[in-house]
């Protein structure tokens, strides 16, 4: 299946583009689509996924979850400041 | 009912909304939860606005190193009195018609109802999550609205929470960024604050569209802004009660 992945902010400047599509097997997880995405952009080895924020339709989403063919992965950098 | 200064005054943005979304902001209490980078210009911009009473809750005393985008202080105002103390001094110097509550304290689990209880809306200016999280869980539990909105860098992050009718700041967020020393710069702060400050009066107002279920980021670096449609999380431990009773 293929999958959408859109980075914001920081996320942008590390992979070195707004968005990428992943091809990944029917059964494929959150976890798995973060592993091709650390294999094709090292530089963010560091950050994915334990620290960030991942949205797949509006809905806050966690490594175990199953994808869906089309979905698009947000990737949020975790802020805290104020 | 306003007076005719009130009516001078707020001549400009009456032009817009009208007499009623003005009284609506005279009669208004709203909480600042915060006084640091977005504390500031959201104090500034509902103290012009015409915002009745503010709440401004902040422990800390300036420090020089907040200077670069706390502009609610100056070098003077260093290690002397709290951050509500002064900014409630700055803020009657913009306009004597507000009334502002001050509270130099923390806000804890034990406190929070004492301080927030007759607000109408709360803004969270904080720096850190584990307060946000307490905020959070409050106005889902008293159904008030919040204005929440987190930045680092050039990059800020802002959403408005209805209790019951948006997600909550758990169920967006329900793992914390790691506690350190963030980086700043004070236009981010600035633009965030600003747009906070524009959230609560469009609430109060009605007038326009909030940022309700939306969450708005920005790059100010790159000049890109983001916004996606959020959904609150059915399980939420928080707030999915609040849409259980909704359905009922």
């Amino acid at each position: 299946m293929k999958i959408k992945i859109k980075f914001v902010s920081f996320l942008r400047e590390l992979s070195g583009v707004d968005k990428a599509e992943l091809c990944l097997p029917q059964d494929a997880t959150i976890k798995d689509a973060m592993e091709k995405v650390v294999y094709d952009f090292p530089k963010l080895k560091k950050w994915l996924p334990q620290h960030i924020w991942m949205f797949i339709n509006g809905n806050y989403v966690k490594s175990q979850t199953q994808l869906k063919d089309n979905d698009e992965i947000a990737l949020f950098p975790p802020v805290g400041g104020g | 009912m306003l007076s005719e200064k009130e009516l001078r005054r707020y001549d400009r943005q009456v032009m817009m909304f009208g007499k009623e979304a003005q009284e609506k902001l005279k009669k208004a209490k709203v909480a600042i939860v915060g006084l640091g980078g977005l504390g500031s210009p959201i104090s500034i911009y509902l103290t012009a606005a015409g915002i009745g009473q503010l709440f401004l809750i902040d422990e800390q005393k300036p420090e020089l190193s907040n200077l670069n985008r706390q502009i609610l202080y100056g070098e003077e105002d260093l290690d002397k009195k709290a951050k509500p103390v002064l900014a409630k001094e700055k803020l009657r110097q913009l306009n004597s018609e507000i009334k502002v509550r001050t509270y130099s304290k923390r806000i804890y689990r034990e406190n929070i109802e004492d301080l927030l209880n007759e607000v109408d809306a709360v803004v969270d200016a904080l720096d850190n999550f584990e307060t946000r999280y307490l905020l959070n869980e409050f106005c889902v539990k008293k159904r008030k609205p919040l204005i929440h909105a987190a930045v680092e860098g050039f990059y800020g992050q802002i959403t408005t929470i209805l209790p019951g009718r948006t997600p909550c700041l758990n169920c967006l967020f329900p793992n914390p960024p790691k506690k350190k020393k963030f980086p700043i710069i004070g236009v981010t702060t600035g633009l965030l604050g600003v747009l906070q400050a524009n959230e609560v009066i469009k609430l109060i107002t009605g007038y326009g569209d909030n940022l309700m279920g939306k969450l708005f980021t920005y790059d100010l670096l790159h000049n890109k802004a983001e916004c996606i449609d959020v959904k609150p999380n059915p399980s939420c431990p928080v707030c999915s009660g609040t849409f259980r009773l909704r359905r009922q």
